[in-house]
Order: C-alpha cells, then structure tokens, then sequence
C-alpha cells in the first residue's frame, strides 16, 4: 500500500489497526511540524524530540480516539504538542532568560516532506494564511502572542517578563486575536 | 458574575489559556450560562489552534524517526507475546495464574499495612489525600497516595462516570493560585481508574488538588467541570 497518497484521515484509522508504516507516513508530514512547535516552546533539542515522540506515541495508543469532525489531524497535533510542551515547561519550571521567542520566521514555510498532493496543498495554504495573518499583527502584539502561546504565558506573567502595564497586555492579546479572527476568517481556513 | 455581564473582550486570552486564574474563573462561571459567549469562544479557539502552524521552523534529527517507531514496535510486541500465553502447556498457565493470585494477595496485604499505619498515627511510609466529589458527581471518591520522600504518587479514583473518547479527566497540582496538570486518565465502566503522578516538585508541597473534565489530550490550564477536589 502506498500511504503517501493516503488522506491524513485514512492515515489514522490505519494507525489505529496498527500499520506501523502510518504512523511512519504521519511522521514525515507532521514531524517537522511538531518538532517545531516544541521546540519553539521549550527552546530545547533533547526536551523537544522528547516531546515530538510522545505526541507520536499519543497518536499511536489514542488513534481510534480520533474524532474528525473535532479536529483536523494537522490540528489535533499540534494541539497535543502545545498542551505536552507546555506542561513540560510548567513541571520543569522553565523560564527563558530571555523573551526573544517570537514569529521570526514568517517568511519561511514547514513544508511537509510528504509528496500526497491534498495533504501537501492543504498544509502549506494554512500555514501561509497563518503566517500572513501574523505578520499584519504589530511587533509588540507578535510578541505578547507568542509568549502566551509558545510559553503558556498567562496575563500578568507576559505583563512582568515584558516590564508593561497588565492592562497593556491584556489590550494586546486581545487585539491580537481578533484581528487574527477576522483575517483567518477572511482567509476561510479551515477552524477544525 | 451574571449573564447580562458577557466576557467577549477577555474569551481571545481564555482560547489562549493567558488569562489569569481569576479571570478565568469568572469566564468559566460565565460559560456555563451563556451559550452566545460559548459560541464565541469556539471561534476563538479555532484562531489559537491554528497558531502553531506559524512556529519558526525547527529541523527535528534525522534520528528521530527511526527512534519514534522502534519505540511504537516495543509497544506493539506486547500483545502478540500474550497472545503466545495461550500456546503454553496448561500447567505453566496454572503457574502462572497462581503467581498471579500471590502478587494480588501480597497487594492487598500491602494496602491493608498502610491503612494500619495511618490508623495507629506511626511514621508515615506514605502519605494520602482524600479527594471528594463535587456537586457534579457527589458520590465520587479517589485518593492521592504519595511516596515518603514526595517524588512519587499514584491517584486512585471510583465512582466516576467513563468520559466520552473526545474528552478525558485531568489532574491539577494547585499551589499558589497556579494549577500543574499532574497528567490525564479516564475511568473503567465501572467508574474505576488511576493514574501515575510525578512532578519536578515534591507532590507534598502542593496543598491542593483538583480533577477536571478537559478535551482528550488535556489542557494548559483548567477549562472544564470540576469533578474532583482535596487538600492535605
């Protein structure tokens, strides 16, 4: 069977039967993909691939679990990946020195490695629109943003690691999100 | 805060998980009444799902494949070896039923020392907390039992409904105001379940602790019913 032409749907359920090759197939779409959202949050090469085989493995024991009409497969991954980074950080209390994370790689694309057409195309539209609708955002709201979601950084932690008024905070993450809402929307990528 | 009071403006943080507990405890109240703001949140959450497909690129090792599925083919072995089990001669399955009935009886030997232990007020080999049910589930019941030196604790919960596959229980670290997620499990049919705890923390210096209803996969930070709650 060759998986590469596979939708990430029928992916699943074959994980889900066990087909080792899959899980493989799922890996060389989304490994970088997840790699980077760990990594990004943890600023950490040996926490990161730590938690990018945990996610896999998650996939591997909860793929009969999977929900379509929940979420997309590319969504529901990097949903787990930000929780399990996240945690990762709260449990080992890690704090950045320095608060330099950010979208400074927007003008760049996580192309998967996979050559199945939809996944592909699919894939790299959402993470133009994403990364477009990012870049419109100003600086000071890019960084707030990405504290919260890369670190998991609340209100008044963004407010102290920043040295700004929490109300500032609070006026940019919300700007921030709706104004993502409303481009995204525009964009009509797909929420699921 | 009542229903007339909306929470629109702080939902894009509450998608985020960057509201402050307060905050979003207020929102979560809130939720529970208003299906308008409810609608709103999911659109919010569907923005801050989409987030990570801009993270900076990362190169994962090339290693790193081949590590994730030798790892899955360890896991996948174990149930064709059991399946072996039933091909050995009957006397080596009577064994090894008989082990069984000697490991479960050693078991309950332990648990019943460690209920003495408590009862009679000697050093402590382990410590508990008593987890009661909330209004949701009233009859609800679990215990944290932790190690002496707090590195280590197992939860033990009965009486809990068995969640749906979109949605699992979570188990919070509570000190300071700031909620750890110690991990996520769900319940047997017969509400029955357990989970391993470890944190970077000794267990024993959080005063409290909480199990909730999250999305499968858990949360960042509390968002669901509350089903659980102890304090030592």
């Amino acid at each position: 069977m060759d998986y590469k032409t596979l939708d990430d749907t029928s992916l699943i359920r074959l994980i889900a039967h066990n087909k080792q090759d899959a899980l493989g197939e799922l890996y060389d779409r989304y490994g970088r993909l997840v790699f980077s959202v760990a990594f990004n949050s943890t600023s950490n090469q040996a926490v990161a691939e730590e938690i990018t085989q945990d996610v896999f493995t998650r996939v591997w024991e909860k793929a009969s679990t999977y929900d379509v009409d929940l979420a997309k497969v590319s969504t529901w991954l990097i949903s787990i990946t930000r929780n399990r980074a996240i945690d990762e950080l709260r449990r080992l209390r890690v704090r950045p020195e320095n608060h330099s994370v950010g979208w400074d790689d927007l003008s760049r694309e996580n192309v998967p490695q996979s050559d199945g057409p939809e996944t592909l195309t699919e894939l790299i539209w959402k993470q133009k629109s994403v990364r477009e609708a990012i870049a419109l955002l100003p600086p000071d709201q890019q960084q707030s943003l990405a504290l919260a979601y890369f670190k998991g950084y609340s209100h008044s932690e963004i407010a102290a690691a920043l040295g700004e008024p929490l109300g500032t905070v609070k006026t940019r993450i919300r700007l921030a999100l709706q104004k993502l809402r409303q481009v995204l929307e525009e964009k009509v990528v797909d929420s699921g | 805060m009542s229903v007339e009071e909306h929470v629109i403006e702080q939902l894009p943080a509450y998608a985020l998980g960057a509201l402050d507990e307060d905050d979003t405890l207020a929102v979560i109240r809130h939720l529970n009444q208003c299906a308008a703001c409810q609608v709103e949140l999911r659109a919010y959450e569907a923005v801050a799902n989409q987030l990570g497909f801009a993270a900076p690129v990362a190169e994962p090792p090339p290693h790193l494949k081949k590590r994730i599925l030798e790892h899955q083919a360890l896991k996948k072995r174990m149930p064709s070896r059991s399946r072996e089990l039933t091909h050995l001669p009957l006397a080596w399955g009577l064994v090894g039923i008989l082990v069984i009935a000697i490991l479960a009886a050693s078991n309950l030997f332990l648990w019943r020392e460690v209920a003495l232990l408590r009862a009679e007020r000697e050093p402590q080999v382990f410590q508990t907390v008593a987890m009661a049910g909330t209004e949701l589930n009233p009859d609800a019941r679990g215990v944290i039992i932790i190690s002496a030196d707090g590195k280590h604790g197992t939860l033990v919960v009965d009486d809990l409904p068995r969640l749906d596959e979109e949605h699992e229980y979570q188990l919070w670290l509570i000190r300071d105001g700031r909620r750890t997620s110690g991990g996520t499990f769900n319940v047997g049919r017969e509400g029955y379940g357990s989970l391993w705890v470890s944190a970077s923390d000794p267990l024993d210096s959080y005063p409290a602790f909480g199990v909730t209803i999250e999305p499968a996969g858990g949360s960042p930070a509390p968002t669901g019913e509350k089903v659980l709650g102890g304090e030592f």
